[in-house]
């Protein structure tokens, strides 16, 4: 080296002076006063885990669009979280007056965010341009609408279908207001519910504030702001560091951090999503219901939950979680672990040289974890498990349209109403049954469970189509993904959703914290 | 323009490695008169470059130890304080290396590379700079200087590169010069201009060079002095024409009797035979004993720098022996 | 190297006119050719990477129809979406109309949230941009000054410290670090936000408080290679004959390091800066994941789960233009810091 150190000196002491700069620079910008996210004693701050598709709730196809909806619209019908039983919302009360026409009765004095009226009127307009929307399946069984007076509004069905009632505590019950004609509908929302949008940047959060003319008992926060975090680390770090209050869909394996920090409440409840193995009825060797039951019979359901999601879950024997309405104990007892009789019922199928299952699944490290489990699973009794992972858009068309592979290990995501479980899952010509093969009397089962409002009487047809479905094992039913939720020890008022899309406007956050 | 001497006394130089110490020169001794061009030959390895470093204090401290003194007038040019050697280098004492290509920065105009020397030591504003800049490029005979103040080096031929390098030496008019093999990389004729150009710098400013070379015809056409180097030593002292008339040391007469001939276009070098040794190893006595012809007994005892007239030294045995002081094999060649 | 001049800018300030009256008269009309050369090569190489990628999407099977008709599909269904997007038609007629769209400045829409593409990137370019504008700088900054300390207190502590940072450096993924520093700065120590972004309009402390992690996650590696590359280029150029030759003329301290070992050793970094911005504007889609932050990698991210075509396109495109643009950028500083590379 030809430099002597003292000739560079100089600029060393700078360069060295500069690096401390650099540092200095970062210390200060942390000195800054923080802002924002969860320090505002009247702001509650949640994360929201997908992008909203649209915030016109008629318009976005995604299923994770709810959280970000429900504060802003108010829907027709309400449910209890807990049980999914439909309860009063914008209609205080409701009838069938025949099989085929429900008659509601609206709250009186009712008002959007701005102010404008939300009656009977408005009511049909927002149902009739829904019939024209992305989502008009949810209402393709619904005849005519009509307003015989403000209050009251008569919706005409084509068949008998109660299961109408819980499809309007849904995207269909979630009124627009009388802007929705507005092409900017989606960026500047109207609804009725407990807040109203005050700015949106997509991808980033939404900033709500109470909506004054809410009908019901107003949101204890007065600002709700929801930040848009797809990453469930990321989700965790920012509830760790208080960033945010509130965060649902996080990943299992956070559990322990989340909870040792000691500032956050931690659960995992149970909803109606739930994992399965779809089968295809119509190809080898899955048009033998001995093979189906043996596969049922040799899935050791616990230890499944136990290898992929961390015990976060409950097993699945039938389409509902034990803690549904329309549960029926007696599924307690079907398919229990029994490599015994499986192996037995494969050997009568005359496979007891073993046979070959062809599936699809997502390629995740969670389901490549699963995949794992149930290949040793299915091992034992002869099957050999192929499994393609690949992404969840080309692995639906390629099991459901192009019936490529015998079966496909997909979640289902629930239905308020069991009735649409029930169809979508089972019906023959369901886009779901790709073999497009009747299960012998279920669909008489279903339709006289959709003809009656009485939930005692919805629930006995329901138990007898789950044994119809037990004896011909259709699909294997894995197990009801837990939610991992996590929200601030602040915050009070938490009360998981069965449908697994939380509510998340009534949420109160003392200001100790 | 009456100036001073430099004189080196006793200098040494030592590397230090992870692998030992090495002496590149030793126990040097010698003079450069006021206004006088004095050659400073040897071989590849003699140690001519690690003495001219030295002299400018460019070696690096931390792996080199300089040992002896080396004065230019009044000022100890080997005990500096960095910023009063920084304030030397350049105003008192310049170098000039062998390849202009390289040590002219490639990215600076040439006109840069002249300016910051006179501005680094006069501080003048940009445009006297300038202005002084383009008469010390016309001193040197660099053609067009304004047009080449503005040019890089690698847009101008070798010999106009060592123009260049040569008027970003002096353009603060040292009164010393070491000039490092400056025409090595050059053609015979470009050569000859810049030998010339050294020699008039001498003549008319009353500049002192030392003109480190390999070229005992460089050394005999333009320098007054000759130094001759073996192996870290300075082992032949005097006047170049009676020098190479007459010299003293086997070294240099082998020297002059390698050196390509001017008229002997093709013919074979009279190589020395025998490799210079390594300093770390040198052995007691004469270095140069191995490969000299004339080598005897009192070769291998300890050897001194012996004065042989006023103005000639000479480091051998036989220089002190009047039989052998007047003929030496292979001289005269001149 | 090549001796053409990059399209993005004028031959004119590439080359100051040394004597404007020797110059052939051919030479500008020359110039003017691989001038336009040079714009052709560029839009060839953006419409090669818009095409490769909208391929690429295509070659997997499943498409966006899927996605939009969420859970509620029929085959009907499906087929009335695909048709409404033109996703029945021939891959070339399909990329011909997106590409006819985007010379008209038409983006067209999300086909997952039905929002205007340009809009969409107007809101998340220029969080990207800052993110990269910043990672860039601190590279470069303290890159720099580090790669300086390096040189010159090779071997001694100073200078292991930072050989031995940067080694770690160029080794630490982006997402790691990442999380590190989230875990570290803002979980431990709450003197960062954890995620989120604030935009440099809405003031520079807010800004520079959420940048300052998701910029170290995404820069380090940029610092390490900018000080090693630098480092190494200085520790040669201090070995080069015109160092000695300035030195010799009583150059020393600032005016040698930066005038003569700094341009010097710059050449090769900016090389590296050129790879540099491409490897930062491809980090952003992971960092910017990991920090929540609204830009243009999360849009991706999540266009491709969606398989948002048009977004996916519009990002792919733009990405590939900043990368033109700033390798574009960096030739030319590269020409302005070497006079030996020249437009001929
Ligand atoms: N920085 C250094 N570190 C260690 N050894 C060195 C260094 N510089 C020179 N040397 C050694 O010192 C000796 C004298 O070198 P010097 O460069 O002075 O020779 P020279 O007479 O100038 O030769 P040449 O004619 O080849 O230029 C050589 O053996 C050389 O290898
Ligand atoms: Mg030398």
């Amino acid at each position: 080296m030809t430099l002597y150190r003292t000739t560079a000196s100089a600029v060393v002491r700078r360069a060295l002076l500069g690096l401390l700069g650099v540092a200095l620079l970062v210390t200060a910008a942390c000195g800054a006063p923080a802002q924002g996210g969860g320090t505002t004693a009247t702001t509650l701050t949640v994360a929201v885990s997908n992008n909203p598709s649209s915030l016109d709730p008629q318009a976005g196809p995604s299923g994770t669009d709810h959280v970000s909806l429900y504060p802003i619209y108010a829907t027709l019908v309400e449910f209890d979280p807990k049980t999914l039983v439909a309860t009063p919302g914008l209609a205080e009360s409701w009838s069938f007056t025949d099989p085929t026409t429900l008659r509601l009765k609206l709250r009186p004095g009712l008002k959007f965010s701005d102010g404008s009226p939300l009656d009977a009127n408005a009511v049909k307009a927002s149902l009739e341009r829904y019939q024209t929307q992305t989502n008009k399946a949810d209402l393709s069984n619904v005849a005519g609408v009509e307003a015989p007076d403000p209050t009251t509004v008569v919706i005409k069905e084509k068949t008998p279908d109660t299961s109408l009632v819980l499809v309007l505590a849904d995207r269909a019950g979630m009124i627009v207001g009388p802007t929705a004609a507005n092409a900017d509908f989606a960026q500047k929302p109207v609804g009725a519910g407990p807040y109203t949008l005050v700015s949106y940047s997509p991808g980033d959060r939404l900033v709500l504030k109470r909506n004054p003319n809410y009908y019901g008992t107003p949101p204890p926060m007065e600002n709700l702001e929801m930040r848009i975090i797809t990453d469930p680390k990321a989700a965790a770090n920012a509830l760790l560091s208080g960033q945010i209050d509130f965060a649902d869909a996080l990943d299992a394996n956070d559990i322990p951090q989340l909870r040792n920090s000691g500032k956050l409440t931690v659960e995992s409840p149970v909803g109606l999503y739930f994992d399965m193995i779809y089968f295809n009825l119509a190809q080898k060797p899955l048009d033998d219901v001995r093979v189906r039951q043996a596969i049922n019979l040799a899935l050791d359901r616990d230890d499944i939950i136990q290898g992929t999601v961390n015990g976060q879950g409950e097993p699945a024997r039938q389409p509902l979680p034990t803690s549904h309405w329309a549960y029926d104990k007696a599924n307690d007892s079907v398919w229990p672990h029994d490599v015994a009789k499986a192996k037995q019922l494969m050997a009568e199928a005359g496979y007891a040289g073993g046979v070959t299952l062809t599936t699809v699944a997502t390629a995740s490290p969670l389901e490549i974890r699963r995949n794992e489990i149930i290949r040793s699973q299915l091992a034992e009794i002869g099957i050999d498990y192929k499994v393609q992972s690949m992404d969840t858009n080309q692995g639906v068309s390629l099991y459901f349209e192009k019936q490529g592979t015998n079966a496909a290990q997909y979640g289902w995501s629930g239905r308020p109403d069991p009735g649409q479980t029930y169809n979508r899952l089972f019906a023959q010509n369901s886009y779901q049954n790709p073999g497009k093969v009747a299960i012998p009397g279920l669909d008489q089962v279903l339709a006289q469970a959709v003809a009656t409002e009485d939930t005692a009487q919805r629930a006995a047809a329901y138990a007898q189509a789950d044994k119809l479905i037990a004896d011909f094992a259709p699909y294997a039913p894995l197990y009801f993904r837990g939610d991992v939720t996590a929200y601030s020890t602040a915050v009070t008022g938490y009360t998981a959703s069965l449908l697994g899309k939380p509510k998340v406007a009534f949420l109160n956050k003392s200001s100790g914290a | 323009m009456a100036g001073d001497d430099l004189v080196v006394d006793h200098l040494s130089v030592v590397f230090r490695s992870r692998t030992g110490t090495h002496a590149a020169v030793r126990d040097a001794s010698f003079r450069v008169g006021a206004g006088r061009m004095v050659g400073l030959v040897g071989e590849s390895g003699s140690g001519k470059t690690a003495t001219g470093l030295a002299l400018l204090g460019l070696h690096d401290p931390a792996t080199t130890t300089i040992g002896g003194g080396a004065r230019f007038g009044d000022t100890d040019l080997l005990h500096l304080s960095p910023a009063a050697a920084d304030r030397l280098r350049g105003s008192l004492v310049g170098m000039i290396f062998q390849d202009p290509m390289t040590a002219l920065n490639p990215l600076l105009t040439i006109g840069t590379q002249v300016t910051e020397t006179i501005r680094v030591h006069e501080g003048l504003d940009r445009r006297s700079a300038r202005d002084k800049a383009i008469d010390v490029l016309a001193r040197v005979g660099m053609p067009d200087p304004a047009g080449r103040y503005r040019r890089y080096p690698h847009e101008l031929s070798g010999g106009l590169r060592q123009r260049a390098m040569i008027a970003a030496a002096i353009a603060c008019r040292p009164r010393l010069l070491v000039a490092d093999e400056p025409t090595t990389a050059l053609d015979l004729t470009i050569q000859a201009q810049i030998l010339r150009l050294l020699r008039t710098l001498c003549d008319d400013e009353g500049m002192s060079v030392l003109l480190i070379t390999h070229d005992l015809g460089a050394v005999g056409a333009v320098c007054d002095d000759v130094v001759t180097m073996y192996a870290g030593e300075v082992v032949e002292i005097g006047p170049t024409a009676r020098v190479l008339d007459r010299p003293s040391h086997p070294y240099t007469s082998r020297l002059m009797a390698a050196r390509p001939r001017v008229d002997g276009w093709g013919e074979q070098l009279d190589v020395i035979p025998g490799r210079v040794p390594s300093p770390s190893a040198s052995p007691e006595g004469c270095l140069f004993r191995p490969r000299c012809r004339e080598a005897r007994e009192e070769c291998a005892g300890p050897q001194e720098l012996v004065a042989l007239g006023p103005d000639r030294s000479v480091r051998c045995v036989r220089a002190s022996d009047p039989r052998d002081s007047v003929v030496v094999a292979g001289a005269g060649v001149r | 190297m090549s001796t053409a001049p990059p399209v993005t800018a004028a031959p004119v300030p590439l080359q100051p006119q040394r004597d404007g009256a020797a110059r052939p008269p051919g030479r500008r009309a020359a110039a003017a050719r691989t001038l336009a050369l040079r714009a052709g090569a560029f839009l060839a190489t953006l419409v090669l990477a818009t095409f490769v990628a909208f391929w690429l999407i295509k070659l997997v099977p499943g498409d966006p129809a899927t996605a939009i008709a969420g859970e509620n599909a029929t085959p009907e269904r499906l087929a009335e979406i695909r048709a409404q997007l033109g996703l029945d038609k021939p891959l070339l007629a399909q990329y011909g109309s997106w590409a006819a769209g985007v010379v008209h400045g038409d983006f067209g829409t999300s086909l997952y949230s039905g929002q205007s593409v340009a809009g969409l990137l107007a809101q998340r370019l220029p969080v990207t941009l800052s993110l990269v504008f910043c990672s860039l700088l601190l590279a470069v900054v303290v890159g720099v000054a580090a790669g300086i300390v390096g040189a010159v207190r090779n071997k001694r502590p100073e200078g292991r410290v930072v050989t031995g940072a940067a080694t770690l450096g160029i080794a630490v993924p982006n997402f790691w670090l990442g999380l590190v520093l989230v875990t570290v700065f803002a979980i431990w120590n709450p003197w960062f936000p954890a995620t989120g972004f604030s935009r440099a309009g809405d003031g520079a402390g807010e800004f520079l408080r959420f940048a300052v992690l998701p910029t170290l996650a995404l820069g380090a590696a940029g610092v390490a290679e900018v000080a090693r590359q630098l480092r190494g280029a200085l520790l040669e150029v201090f070995t080069a004959d015109y160092i000695r030759m300035a030195r010799a003329k009583g150059i020393s301290g600032t005016a040698l390091l930066v005038r003569h070992a700094l341009r010097n050793a710059g050449v090769p970094v900016v090389t590296v800066l050129g790879l540099l911005i491409n490897r930062l504007v491809g980090g952003t889609v992971v960092v910017e994941v990991v920090f929540a932050i609204p830009g243009m990698g999360t849009l991706v991210v999540d266009a491709v789960k969606q398989r948002d075509y048009p977004v996916i396109q519009a990002v792919v495109l733009v990405m590939a233009v900043i990368v033109l643009v700033a390798n574009a950028i960096v030739e030319i500083l590269y020409r302005r810091i070497d006079p030996r590379i020249r437009l001929s």
